[in-house]
């Protein structure tokens, strides 16, 4: 199956997929559907700027509920409970209550903490707007940092046994969000396991480094396999367990590894313990824009020009505002125009040594001024850079752009791009 | 020695006068602003050693109250720690942009903010 987003005229994107039918072992045809999902899209991203002003105003308030809570258990542990007199059982009795609730709410408000920086993560990576950093990883390594990590887990009666195979091929990976999802799926083992022990595998997997974590605890009933992956569904009976944690862990994990391009499998029978497991291929087949893409696909760039400026071309302000920074600290000379005329003006009047494109702009997109630009023999030679949220290497290709970067781009990586394109290095993914 | 708290909100104002009260045992005067312009004016005339500034608030947000100080060769050295519900990479950048020495996130440590506080005032606790 094929599944593809493409540009429409006037900022509309569609999603475009094509699926195989398969009549026995036969392809018969072929089906292809093409939907418009500017409102879909225009919806999420609603959404998203509604979850992150809800957790900026939830913050506030928690900070007091917190900060005070704090001060309070502070100023009673270390200024008032040396008055209370050690025979007084009431009075003793009410310290220590004082005490402990005092802990409850601290921890109950740093749970809540959690919960927004999640709901927050959460929403950021369904709209697409969470920003990856991918890179070469020994999975091994990391396994260890998440081992010493959730170390304090694992120092009752249920040991933590790390096995790793030796000569491991690196994958291409994010390291903190993978770190992430081995911690949270240890702290998990280690919540849900009273007896035995938990294990944590990183293995050769086919092509790939396969990353497993089992326990020997009450395992999960396999009707209820698919929900541990939704949101706020936390398995078990919720009237008599006190849910803990934030409901959002896995369906966090699910994201991330989705994000590599992989999922996250599940095997348990109830009372037989858990194990879940996912693989990431070696040498990282990711679907990320900057290093994953065949040779062939890359111009080679015939500008070779160490000076001039770059022009940056958003329709965004703050988002100009914010690449004019970044690049400038850098040391790049940087002119902005705020959408396609005037950056073709600009480019005209005088060509750049790089431009930096954004793709969904009013009345003339991105690819539009690639494809003016790169026709035009006065700029046909300067390189460009497609920095869009729209995800269609192919057509930047087709049309003669020389890199392409999603959105939110890192910025190291953006620049150092740039100082390839001025050179004129072509590097070889 | 003096510290000046900017923020909007009154409970924050009283935990933040909490969190510091270290600070006033070794001499240090708390001083409370509620609103931008009213940060703007008292920088200007009391010269505090450190500014504790909100970001979202009414009149004169913490980003231009920084921005100014920032831009006035007369007040630029004063040290600015923004405290802000803004957690997003973006917003830190644009403090730093701005010229804030520090960026704290609330829910902040009311012991973070003191430790903080302390060192860029050069007191040992």
């Amino acid at each position: 199956m094929v599944d593809v987003q493409l540009e429409l005229p006037k900022g509309r994107v569609a999603q475009g997929i094509v699926s195989p039918i398969q009549e026995d072992d036969r392809v018969s045809g072929t089906v292809a559907l093409v939907r418009d999902v500017t409102l879909e899209r225009e919806v999420d991203r609603m959404k998203t700027d509604f979850i992150a002003t809800v957790s900026h105003e939830l913050r506030t308030p928690l900070t007091s509920v917190l900060g005070f809570a704090k001060l309070t258990r502070a100023k009673v542990d270390q200024k008032l409970a040396v008055y209370v007199p050690e025979d007084d059982r009431k009075a003793q009795r009410a310290l220590g209550q004082i005490q402990k609730n005092l802990e409850i709410i601290v921890s109950e408000g740093e749970r809540l903490t959690a919960l927004i920086n999640d709901v927050l993560d959460i929403s950021k990576m369904e709209a697409g707007r969470m920003e990856w950093r991918f890179e070469m990883l020994d999975l091994g390594a990391l396994a260890e940092r998440a081992a010493a990590a959730t170390s304090a887990l694992f120092q009752g009666d249920i040991p933590l046994r790390v096995d790793v195979e030796p000569g491991l091929p690196d994958v291409r990976a994010d390291s903190d969000r993978i770190l992430q999802v081995m911690i949270n799926l240890l702290s998990n083992a280690a919540k849900f396991t009273q007896r035995g022990s938990v294990d944590l595998r990183v293995r050769r997997s086919g092509a790939g480094v396969e990353v497993a974590v089992a326990d020997t605890g009450r395992g999960i009933d396999p009707d209820l396999h698919a929900s541990v992956f939704d949101k706020f569904k936390q398995v078990g009976d919720t009237l008599t367990d006190k849910p803990q944690g934030t409901g959002l862990g896995l369906p966090i994990c699910a994201q991330i590894v989705a994000a590599h391009g992989s999922t996250i499998t599940l095997q348990s029978e109830l009372g037989q313990g858990a194990c879940f497991a996912f693989a990431l291929t070696a040498g990282g087949e990711v679907d990320e824009p900057v290093d994953g893409l065949p040779e062939t696909r890359v111009k080679p760039l015939r500008a070779a020009r160490t000076d001039g400026y770059v022009l940056v071309v958003d329709d965004d302000p703050n988002l100009r505002e914010l690449l004019h920074q970044q690049l400038t600290d850098r040391g790049f000379q940087v002119r902005l125009a705020a959408n396609g005329y005037e950056a073709i003006g600009m480019a005209r009047a005088e060509p750049p040594a790089v431009i930096v494109l954004d793709v969904m702009m009013p009345v003339i997109s991105g690819f539009d001024v690639a494809t003016v630009l790169k026709a035009d023999p006065t700029t046909a030679a300067v390189p460009i850079l497609i920095l869009s949220i729209v995800r269609d290497e192919e057509r930047g290709y087709r049309i003669g752009v020389d890199r392409y970067f999603t959105k939110p781009a890192d910025a190291d990586q953006l620049a150092d791009t740039v100082r390839d394109l001025l050179a004129g290095e072509a590097e070889s993914p | 020695m003096k510290v000046l708290i900017v923020d909007d909100e009154p409970h924050i104002r009283l935990l933040l006068e909490q969190a510091l009260e270290e600070l006033e045992d070794e001499g240090v005067e708390l001083l409370m602003a509620t609103n931008g312009q009213e940060a703007l004016d008292r920088i200007a005339e009391e010269r505090p050693s450190l500014v504790l500034l909100d970001v979202m608030m009414p009149l004169v947000n913490g980003m231009d109250v920084c921005r100014r100080v920032k831009g006035d060769p007369e007040l630029a050295s004063i040290p600015v720690m923004m405290l802000t519900a803004k957690g997003q990479d973006l917003d830190r950048q644009a403090g730093m942009d701005v010229g804030a020495d520090r960026y704290v996130t609330k829910p902040f440590d009311p012991d973070d903010v003191l430790e903080q506080a302390a060192e860029m005032l050069g007191i040992e606790l």
